[in-house]
């Protein structure tokens, strides 16, 4: 089993937050996700990448709050709720690509909706990580240094795109919110 | 048999040694400005498809950067981590008209300014193995175990540094260093491997390179 190493510091992100509430709902199944890539490979990303969330979201709206279901949501002020999911996790070591470094690529999905339950966008998102064949470095260590790799390439996608999205776009506009500068 | 295989090693050492060579350009062959408590990163390329710029090549050099006067030297996953998500493989700057957008970013300005960082120098390259031949096998008999053979590959490091100098926003210089060499591993009842260290090397290379661009040469 490929575990990312929960000693691994996932940073706080330097980014400014839009002055507006987010609620980031984490279910039971993003939490505990193992996913199995292939017969002999299971990667088990639930509880970092449940960390990974909480960091980029927080610094990415100026008031967040987390739930477990998306209906727990009791707030009709205005803001946004957020449901990550996982569709897919791939992996690819050199013995089958023929290049030098292990790879994991992870597939998220986002439900966006506002306070009320009107949904704003159903996003896409790829993550990718790789790391270097090393010498006397097993096959787990290299996959669970791409596996955070790629959490910290799916914070980086989110902080800048998740404000591009066409529909988030005009939602924030509409809405008139901005960014400010805090210092997390 | 004995002065075969003695033979053999002289042979192997004698060729087990690598080529370097190091190219370099530069604005001006004036040492760098540096003033008290300038920093300086060293950072890894890693949005190749096919590579990763290799950290303990980075940290190498960074090593051999040590000890420029005045000049203090950040650690690269120390750097990163400060300013995520800026310099991650998808979001670091390649040119320096994207830097200066970052920069725009209040935040990663501030950091910058805390961090006093005036020179920001890119790696880019790799070590691979090619041209493998000959052949070695092992076995254990009942008499005993012994390798036989001679296998061989050639040893090859490609790297660029590029330094940005972030106070004036621009490029003062580039150094490319390529370094090869063959190593063996000989089978005389034991494997005996004989390598090279074109890592090593371009490593030396490129630190003696870029430690020019902040000192006089003495």
């Amino acid at each position: 089993m490929v575990e990312v190493d929960e000693n691994r510091r996932f940073p706080d992100l330097l980014v400014s937050a839009f002055d507006v509430h987010a609620t980031l709902v984490v279910d039971k199944e993003l939490e505990n996700y193992i996913a199995s890539p292939n017969k002999k490979t299971k990667v088990n990303i639930g509880p970092s990448q449940k960390e990974m969330f909480e960091k980029t979201i927080g610094a990415l709206f100026s008031n967040t709050s987390k739930v477990t279901d998306k209906k727990d949501v009791t707030s009709d002020t205005l803001g946004l709720i957020i449901t990550p999911k996982v569709q897919e996790l791939q992996t690819a070591i050199p013995k089958d690509s023929k290049l030098n470094v292990y790879e994991v690529w992870i597939k998220y999905q986002f439900d966006i909706s506002d306070n009320k339950g009107n949904p704003i966008a159903d996003w896409f998102m790829p993550a990718y990580g790789k790391t270097p064949t090393s010498f006397l470095r097993s096959k787990e260590k290299a996959l669970e240094l791409a596996t955070a790799m790629a959490l910290r390439d799916a914070a980086a996608n989110i902080s800048m795109t998740f404000h591009r999205i066409p529909e988030v776009s005009r939602w924030l506009e509409k809405n008139d919110i901005n960014r400010v500068d805090h210092d997390g | 048999m004995a002065r075969l295989t003695f033979l053999l090693i002289v042979l192997a050492l004698g060729a087990c040694s690598s080529t370097t060579s190091v190219d370099e350009i530069r604005q001006s062959a004036d040492p760098l400005a540096i003033e008290d408590g300038d920093t300086l990163v060293l950072l890894g390329r890693h949005d190749a498809g096919h590579y990763v710029t290799d950290t303990n090549f980075v940290n190498c050099v960074a090593g051999r950067m040590e000890g420029i006067d005045k000049l203090g030297i950040l650690e690269e996953p120390l750097f990163v981590d400060e300013l995520f998500p800026w310099f991650e493989p998808r979001t670091a700057p390649k040119t320096l008209k994207r830097m200066k957008r970052i920069l725009s970013e209040p935040l990663v300005a501030k950091k910058i300014e805390e961090l006093n960082l005036k020179y920001l120098v890119w790696m880019d390259g790799h070590t691979e193995n090619i041209d493998q031949a000959g052949s070695l096998s092992c076995a254990v008999g009942v008499g005993g175990a012994g390798c036989f053979g001679l296998l061989s590959w050639n040893k090859l490091s490609f790297y660029e540094a590029v330094v940005w100098n972030l106070a004036k926003m621009k490029e003062e210089g580039r150094v490319r260093v390529d370094s090869e060499g063959t190593n063996y591993v000989l089978g005389a009842l034991v494997p005996i491997p004989l390598l090279t260290q074109s890592k090593g090397d371009a490593c030396i290379g490129m630190g003696k390179q870029l430690r020019q661009f902040f000192e006089t040469e003495s």
